[in-house]
């Protein structure tokens, strides 16, 4: 299986690159392509798209599942009739590539490649191997026709491909388990895919076309008008797993770690933000609205937190985490200012790299010890150094100045001061950020005395894992030097179309309208002072000292930590979830009461 | 009191330097890579504060240097030290969300994050921000009823147990920068043009801001984590919400 895997994941990679250099050497914000260009593609994806909604129906029927079976009709009947309504009409242009469908793809291309290449070492046991590469490369070209199309219709097939992908990977493993969190995923995200289908039909009911650039170009009604948005953003919730919808994320933790870290890094829940960013332009059309969906990002921000510092498998504490920075993107979408749409984009990037980062480093110590427990990593460091350290770079650069993605949560704390309420819910969930992710990195980080450890331990992994991880880890730590270009060439020319830029890079600061952050001045100082600290912190043989221990036995066991009962969890998340819904409700109804107020 | 004579006032700086004159002991070189980023990260945090940098960066900074003591603690495997680090970890989430909201309120305020840019009293607009964060500064100080990581009577100082000599030294001058960043942000509540008056009403406020922390430690008894946990925060989120929305009110022109 390597060579066609690394072949397909090095071409995308290059060609993703080749991409940005072209539009960079054009001197263009964005360039079109008709659907001319495609032939009769246009034709195939529409056959895919009904084979696929059909194929939905069928499943639901054959797990004998009603919700997928009413998900399915519910996208298929709004589509059938869409498709015969604008039947021979050209939606053009069919493709729109910009900067920020030039983020989503380097994402997507270079690290979703690095996690198939990953893949290839920690699947090579699975029985049905191509099925699985094959449905990981389809995930990866799904995600790249959804974040280049403009005509709302191919954006639908894409989207559901998606859907397609995640529903056959979680349920890769074939057990009971697997089975049923495949089914949640796949219920969850096909009634997001209905929201999302009612939306494209409204959409052109009200503004009589199907190109998104067209609409989020066109003057802005209000009201009624604004329905299709709300229901496009609950979809987007579904997608990003925000509260309620969280769920599905959670039991797509039995899935294969490569799949969880492509859900979790670049594919799936990265599609929901994407839509969100995509269609905050429309949003500033209703402050209501806007703030709504600012709230349920912070709610999925602040209440994943605290619930992370609970949760003692590995994986979930990342599901978690995940979930919260994406409801931290979602909170950008909502303030819907300049500063906080920089913000998101620079966190996607960011909260990409380290996140696939951390859940590759996961599932290296589950396929080389089998371990997923927090508590059982105690000591990690002895026992496989690499992977530790690998590991600290991921929490450092996702939580710690001054790393890239720290910048983006500076420039989101500046961001919310335009909204004070989410000011609380992001002081409160940041705090507990630091606390989930420190006493987990402690645990891995905790060595005895070193007067009565063995033999410097060699750490067993494969190259694959080394090169993979590494390549991650200083891609990590290369990006948050480069910071300012990354402002500068990748966000600000899409912030500039639609907000007008307000983040600036100089080098070696990046500054906002309300402060600056001299990223690089200390990257260099703390990064040199903590290098010499290691390098020349060999403590002599008789400088080594025992714990103390009180004088009892030296043999002790320490238990974690974890905030609150099972009993309190299942509350706090249950009034979460109660919360979100009332919020969701609202969503929706924003529009009929603007409707009603304009026209009474 | 009670006819002896204590300590001299300047007392830790002469424990400090007889630290660092000490026979280094330690278990492992995690731990000393920690305590020097501890340091170096709040002298940093410190260094920005001082030259009028951005409010939000040295608290993000210093509560990065927080982590590097919390992870420097976790790395000797000691019963002790790892208890002191977990309660490490709960004070950092009773004070820093209160933190925060204190400096987002002053950029509310103010419109700006830059300190050099902060020409005014903060003191009118946002005195009960001002009694916030006195919570704060008694937890950085590590004075009763908030002691309650480093409890000597517990848990053997806590994540200082396995520290000594020189990297004890390195870690106790880490915390004094960190409790000198907090007590500058409570500097930043007095101005004015004149700068004799500037100075003198700066030192007046840090004065009685620790006098007032030395007369809590003598007057209470250590709390438990919980209450810790259950009194600051709400305590702290609630004057900082009452003072926003003051400042709402008074940006509104209410009065």
């Amino acid at each position: 299986m390597a060579i066609p895997v690394m072949a397909t994941s090095a071409i995308v990679m290059v060609a993703s690159i080749a991409l940005l250099l072209d539009i960079r050497s054009r001197g263009v914000s964005s360039y079109e392509i008709s659907e001319a260009e495609f032939g009769f593609a246009s034709w195939v994806i529409t056959i895919l798209d009904f084979a696929l909604m059909l194929f939905f129906v069928y499943t639901g029927f054959r797990l004998k599942n009603r919700l997928a079976i009413a998900f399915g009709l519910l996208q298929l009947i709004p589509m059938a009739g869409l498709e015969m309504a604008v039947y021979g009409q050209e939606i053009e242009p069919a493709l729109v590539i910009d900067y920020l469908a030039i983020v989503m793809a380097l994402v997507i291309n270079i690290v979703g490649s690095i996690i198939c290449i990953y893949a290839i070492k920690y699947m090579e046991h699975d029985n049905a191997q191509p099925r699985f590469f094959a449905i990981m490369l389809l995930f990866l070209g799904a995600m790249n026709g959804a974040v280049f199309a403009n005509n709302l219709l191919w954006l639908f097939f894409f989207w559901e491909v998606t859907t397609l992908c995640s529903y056959l990977l979680i349920g890769h493993e074939r057990t009971a388990e697997a089975k049923e969190s495949a089914v949640r995923a796949l219920v969850y995200t096909l009634g997001g895919g209905v929201a999302l289908a009612i939306g494209i039909v409204l959409l052109n009911n009200y503004y009589e076309t199907l190109s998104l650039q067209a609409i989020l170009k066109a003057d802005m009604l209000g009201g009624i008008a604004l329905l299709p948005f709300a229901l496009m953003a609950i979809a987007a919730f579904t997608k990003a797993a925000q509260v309620p919808f969280q769920n599905w994320l959670l039991g797509a933790m039995v899935a294969p770690t490569p799949v969880s870290a492509l859900l979790h890094s670049s594919t799936m829940v990265k599609l929901g933000v994407y839509l969100l960013i995509r269609m905050s332009p429309a949003l500033g059309g209703s402050t209501a609205l806007a703030w709504t969906i600012a709230l349920v990002g912070g709610m999925s921000f602040l209440a994943t937190s605290i619930l992370a510092i609970t949760e003692s498998n590995a994986k979930r504490v990342l599901a978690y985490s995940t979930i919260g920075n994406l409801g931290l993107i979602t909170m950008c979408v909502g303030i819907n200012t300049s500063l906080a749409i920089s913000a998101a984009i620079i966190l996607l990037l960011f909260h990409a790299v380290s996140k696939a980062l951390l859940f590759m480093c996961v599932g290296v110590v589950k396929h080389e010890t089998g371990v997923v427990e927090i508590d059982a990593m105690s000591g990690l460091r002895d026992r496989m150094p690499f992977v530790s350290i690998a590991f600290a770079i991921g929490v450092f650069t996702i939580m710690l100045p001054p790393f890239g993605m720290f910048a983006s949560k500076w420039l989101i704390s500046e961001a919310a001061i335009s909204l004070p309420l989410l000011t609380f819910l992001l002081a409160m969930g940041f705090a507990a950020t630091i606390v989930y992710y420190s006493k987990w990195l402690g645990r891995i980080l905790s060595a005895g005395s070193k007067a009565n450890r063995p033999s410097p331990a060699t750490d067993p992994i494969s190259r694959i894992f080394r090169y993979t991880l590494g390549a991650l880890a200083v891609g990590a730590i290369l990006m948050s030097f480069l910071i300012s270009w990354i402002v500068k060439y990748l966000v600000n020319p899409y912030i500039e179309l639609d907000f007008g830029s307000s983040v600036g890079g100089s080098g070696t600061t990046i500054f906002s309208s309300l402060g600056e952050f001299p990223i690089v001045v200390l990257l260099v100082v703390v990064g040199a002072m903590f290098l010499m600290a290691i390098l020349f912190s060999k403590p002599k043989k008789d400088e080594l000292s025992q714990p103390y221990t009180g004088g009892e036995s030296y043999q002790f066991e320490t238990g974690g930590f974890y905030l609150m009962s099972r009993l309190t969890r299942d509350r706090f998340s249950g009034i979460t979830n109660l919360v979100a819904v009332v919020l969701l409700v609202i969503l929706v109804l924003i529009p009929f009461a603007i409707e009603v107020g304009t026209s009474l | 009191m009670q006819n002896r004579i204590g300590p001299p006032i300047i007392q830790p700086f002469y424990d400090l330097v007889k630290l660092f004159g000490k026979r280094p002991m330690v278990m492992n070189n995690g731990q000393i890579v920690f305590a020097y980023a501890f340091l170096i990260l709040q002298a940093a945090a410190l260094a920005l504060l001082v030259s009028g940098g951005d409010l939000l960066i040295v608290f993000f900074v210093s509560g990065a240097g927080s982590v590097a003591f919390v992870l420097g603690a976790f790395s000797a495997r000691s019963p002790y030290s790892f208890y002191g680090s977990q309660r490490e970890l709960l004070q950092i989430l009773a004070y820093e969300p209160v933190l925060l909201l204190v400096i987002l309120l002053i950029g509310y305020d103010r419109g700006t994050f830059t300190v050099s840019s902060l020409d005014m009293s903060l003191l009118p607009a946002l005195s009960l921000a001002l009694i916030a964060l006195m919570v704060v500064l008694v937890i950085k100080l590590q004075k009763s009823p908030y002691d309650i990581a480093t409890a000597h009577q517990e848990i053997v100082s806590g994540p200082y147990v396995e520290y000594s000599g020189p990297f004890l030294g390195i870690t106790k001058l880490a915390n004094w920068f960190e409790v000198a960043i907090v007590l500058g942000i409570f500097t930043l509540f007095y101005w004015n043009e004149n700068a004799f008056f500037s100075i003198g009403g700066k030192v007046a406020i840090v004065a009685i801001a620790l006098f007032a922390t030395q007369v809590l430690d003598n007057a209470t008894a250590r709390l438990t984590r919980e209450r810790m946990l259950k009194f600051t925060l709400p305590f702290g989120i609630l004057l900082v919400a009452l003072n926003m929305a003051l400042v709402y009110l008074s940006n509104e022109g209410v009065f």
